[in-house]
């Protein structure tokens, strides 16, 4: 398992071309073979725009194999319905399943 | 600013993350819209106020309308594109898989303590702050380009 800390792209995540950038960056380090997961922990906003382009850009890369660790962010919170929504893609099968997680969770 | 908001001790960790998103998709959104095609002045006026709690946006460039023309041609007025905006995942930049920033800042707004003026051409989105439901309605005057305010 791989695990990418958002933290480490900054604590105010914004921007599509933004999640592009960050996704090119972090491609170099990454195995497509190996899953991945996402870690919150200590970013104090992430954008829905920001989020969906570097998940669409990871999920293509992996072929759909991200996991979101669980997180109290309410950006995230706040994002992750409307990216699930009205969309079959790897990123649509990314955010259900961590929003089934989190509800399992409470 | 977030992490200004997230320093002030005043408000919650989560209000601070939320009012930077918003501020922030709306931002985005003026320059993601209108690159390589700003009608005049290029950029976006960005100002707040913590102490008064207070954020400011506005850009000159084409609205909402305009954009949204690009992939609905029957949008008429600025009211409806606003609408389309707020309540449907759509882009201007189509076939882009994009536009759902405008629905999580509803979602946010209409949840939270955040008040939102929203204008683009003769349209004017309101959602008051403290929760409450987004009303969309024709203004006064014209605003070209995009003005936006956001309580909190």
């Amino acid at each position: 398992m791989q695990t990418i800390q958002l933290k480490k792209f900054g604590s105010v995540l914004v921007s599509r071309p933004a999640g592009l950038e960050a996704f090119n960056a972090i491609r170099p380090q990454l195995n497509p073979d190996v899953p991945i997961q996402i870690d919150f922990d200590e970013v104090l906003t992430v954008t829905p725009s920001w989020l969906d382009e570097f998940l669409t850009q990871l999920t293509d890369y992996n072929g759909g194999k991200v996991d979101l660790l669980p997180t109290n962010n309410a950006s995230v919170l706040a994002a992750l319905p409307v990216l699930g929504e009205a969309r079959k893609d790897f990123v649509a099968a990314t955010v259900l399943r961590a929003i089934k997680r989190m509800k399992d969770l409470e | 600013m977030g992490i200004e908001l997230q320093k002030t001790g005043h408000l919650s960790e989560e209000l601070a993350s939320l009012l930077t998103l918003v501020a922030a998709e709306i931002g985005d959104n003026s320059f993601a819209h209108n690159v390589g095609n700003w009608p005049d002045v290029p950029g976006i006026f960005y100002a707040y106020d913590i102490a008064k709690r207070v954020i400011v946006l506005a850009d000159r460039g084409r609205g909402v309308k305009a954009t949204l023309q690009q992939v609905r041609p029957n949008l008429t007025t600025d009211v409806d594109a606003l609408r389309v905006a707020f309540t449907e995942i759509v882009s201007g930049r189509d076939p882009e898989k994009r536009g759902n920033g405008l629905k999580v800042v509803r979602n946010v707004v209409e949840s939270k303590e955040i008040g939102l003026l929203f204008r683009s051409g003769i349209g004017l989105v309101n959602i008051p702050t403290g929760p409450g439901l987004m009303h969309i309605k024709m203004a006064d005057g014209n605003v070209r380009g995009t003005y936006v305010v956001i309580l909190f």
